[in-house]
């Protein structure tokens, strides 16, 4: 069975666990997830949304045409923080799209509710999911729980003074399209990169607990990776440099930033930092412009 | 200016508005020549006739290291061969540090870019540039000084003469533009309107790039715009901080990136701009499709020979890996 799931969606934590434990319940599963053509429709209800978003919407309306079910969960939090209103969202507009056009129309949508913190909350979301592949299907498996989660592997140990760190959503951090090119702009200038997800986690909401000072703690899970991660990389272990990738101004990207660039501020000796909204950035070349002028700044070029 | 001497270090700085150049004397650094041409969209022109204006000086000039600058800065490299390319961000640090080493913060306002520096101990420690807005910038000044009918070189004193600055949006060109003529409509005079513009420029400056980082004094001023002196006033103004306008505001760029070819040692390629007068020279381009990327390659010959590729994204044509029938 060709069973889709979006490219985007696999830098998005518990995801690859997620794939990984369906493949045991039923190894005959063949995964698709980049469709050999995208297609590029008028999307219905896309105007307000971020690039990250209408291109999750995309990758998934292209591959129906390839797979015989499309797996697109509603993912509202993960270890206990929500995610972005629009992953909730991401369903419903994939499937008013499908809706709209005759082709593909037949190609079911598996959406479960996705709120996973532990191992028995993914084993039953496999579970669910399992029996909406294969509603008749008799197989009994034993209830196990799945292996664990594989931890990010840290960074300690690591030389990491002549990379820079980028840190924001996971889907952009690993999207050439959605991140404007920066790991290969910094590659060419002789830089390598580490991102938020080479760190457990945990280890990155801790260090985000420190500033859980507003009237509400920070609830939302990216906002505490990369407020970790920025801390980590200015406390913990110091890379040449910090790119903030934003996709565009929205919500708590919009704080986070400001957050962010005073806090950098009050630092001592902080780790050279830039932001980059990846939206506002049309040619490779402007982009190109901002890397070059940072990396100046770490190399700390002087007039003679 | 009557050249020194023969030897210099050459910046050219290829903007979206100009081409900008500065010769430097290479014993005491000094400003020798220094020339501002509008491209007006042909950026291989605008180069060709700086090369003629520098050649015609005597003695001739000897171009003993040269760097490009700008927007333009990969074409210019190729077109007079040098391998020193550098982003405006630090060219125009160097030039202002250059002109004053106190200096904190750097406003640069070209023709379609803005930019602020912040510098700390001679040296850029953050900066920000103006991104999909072009707001502000020269161009919009230039665009809108032919809509009121005076010389883009006369709305700094028109503005100054004005005691009752417009009220005019500045958050985009387009309500800026609306505003504008709202108040002609109405009858409001021609100064006051500049006046108001340069008010609503500065404050979507400040607003926008700006937004975040600290200005403190000195600040140096650079760029076409900062010999507009409405905004000057305003800047001042609004922040108030005195802006420090560099001598060299319009060729910032230009002078910075000759400041640090005076800086590299190592042994430079032939400069070959002059080449530019006296040989043919075309850019062709292809679209690659070695890969999704699908880069416009671009190819400069010359006397009909291909002798060089950019462009390309994975540097396998500019690296000789691999060749147009390739």
């Amino acid at each position: 069975m060709k069973v889709g799931i979006s490219r985007e969606l696999l830098a998005v934590e518990w995801m690859p666990e997620l794939i990984k434990r369906l493949g045991q319940l039923a190894p005959e599963i063949e995964w698709v997830h980049d469709p050999a053509a995208q297609i590029h429709p008028q999307l219905l209800l896309d105007g307000d949304a971020c690039y990250p978003f209408k291109k999750m919407v995309r990758t998934s309306l292209s591959l129906l045409s390839e797979v015989e079910v499309l797996i697109l969960p509603r993912i509202v939090s993960l270890d206990g923080f929500l995610m972005c209103p629009n992953f909730r969202a991401l369903p419903d507009i994939v499937k008013i799209n499908k809706e709209r056009t005759e082709r593909n129309r037949g190609v079911p949508l598996v959406s479960p509710v996705m709120e996973v913190s532990a191992q028995n909350h993914l084993e039953a979301l496999s579970r669910e999911v399992f029996k909406a592949l294969f509603k008749n299907d008799a197989r009994d498996h034993e209830p196990q729980l799945p292996d664990n989660k594989t931890e990010a592997k840290g960074l300690s140990g690591r030389d990491i003074t002549n990379s820079i760190a980028l840190i924001g959503h996971p889907y952009v951090l690993t999207d050439s399209r959605l991140n404007n090119d920066v790991p290969d702009i910094l590659r060419i200038n002789g830089f390598d990169t580490v991102t938020a997800q080479e760190i457990a986690f945990h280890q990155l909401t801790e260090l985000a607990e420190s500033r859980d000072y507003y009237a509400k703690k920070l609830y939302w899970r990216s906002a505490r990776e990369t407020l970790g991660a920025f801390l980590y990389f200015n406390e913990i272990q110091r890379p040449a440099g910090i790119i903030h990738l934003v996709p565009f101004n929205c919500g708590v990207d919009a704080l986070l930033r400001i957050e962010l660039m005073a806090l950098h501020k009050r630092l001592n000796n902080a780790t050279p930092y830039m932001v980059i909204i990846c939206d506002e950035h049309t040619q490779r070349d402007h982009v190109v412009t901002r890397v070059e002028a940072f990396l100046d700044i770490v190399h700390g070029i002087k007039i003679n | 200016m009557a050249s020194k001497s023969t030897e210099i270090f050459l910046g050219i700085d290829v903007g979206s508005v100009s081409v900008k150049m500065v010769a430097l004397d290479t014993e005491a650094l000094e400003m020798i020549n220094f020339l501002y041409v509008r491209t007006h969209g042909d950026p291989f022109s605008s180069l060709r006739m700086v090369m003629k204006r520098l050649a015609e000086n005597r003695p001739h000039p000897v171009v003993q290291a040269a760097a490009t600058t700008g927007s333009g800065r990969t074409l210019a490299a190729r077109l007079i061969n040098t391998e020193i390319i550098k982003n405006e961000i630090t060219t125009h640090t160097l030039a202002g540090v250059k002109i004053m080493p106190e200096v904190r913060t750097i406003v640069e306002i070209g023709g379609q870019d803005s930019k602020i520096i912040i510098i700390r101990d001679g040296m850029a420690v953050d900066f920000a540039m103006n991104t999909v807005c072009a707001a502000g910038t020269g161009s919009f000044l230039d665009q809108q000084s032919g809509r009121l009918e005076i010389a883009v070189e006369d709305m700094g004193n028109i503005a100054l003469s004005s005691d009752n600055p417009a009220t005019i949006s500045g958050r985009c060109t387009v309500f800026a533009e609306t505003d504008m003529v709202h108040k002609q409509q109405i009858g409001i005079p021609t100064n006051d309107i500049v006046a108001g513009l340069c008010r609503s420029l500065v404050r979507n400056y400040l607003a926008s790039v700006a937004k975040g980082k600290a200005i403190t004094a000195p600040v140096v001023f650079q760029g076409g715009v900062a010999a507009n002196k409405g905004i000057v006033r305003e800047f001042q103004e609004q922040t108030g901080f005195e802006f420090h306008v560099s001598p060299y505001y319009g060729v910032a760029g230009a002078y910075g990136a000759a400041l640090l070819a005076s800086m590299i040692k190592d042994k430079q390629p032939e400069f070959r701009g002059f080449e530019l007068l006296d040989r043919q020279h075309d850019i062709k381009s292809f679209a690659c499709r070695k890969c999704e990327e699908a880069c416009s390659v671009l190819m400069l010959y010359r006397d009909g020979k291909l002798i060089s590729f950019w462009n390309d994204r994975c540097g396998r044509y500019s690296s000789g890996e691999l060749t147009f029938n390739s």
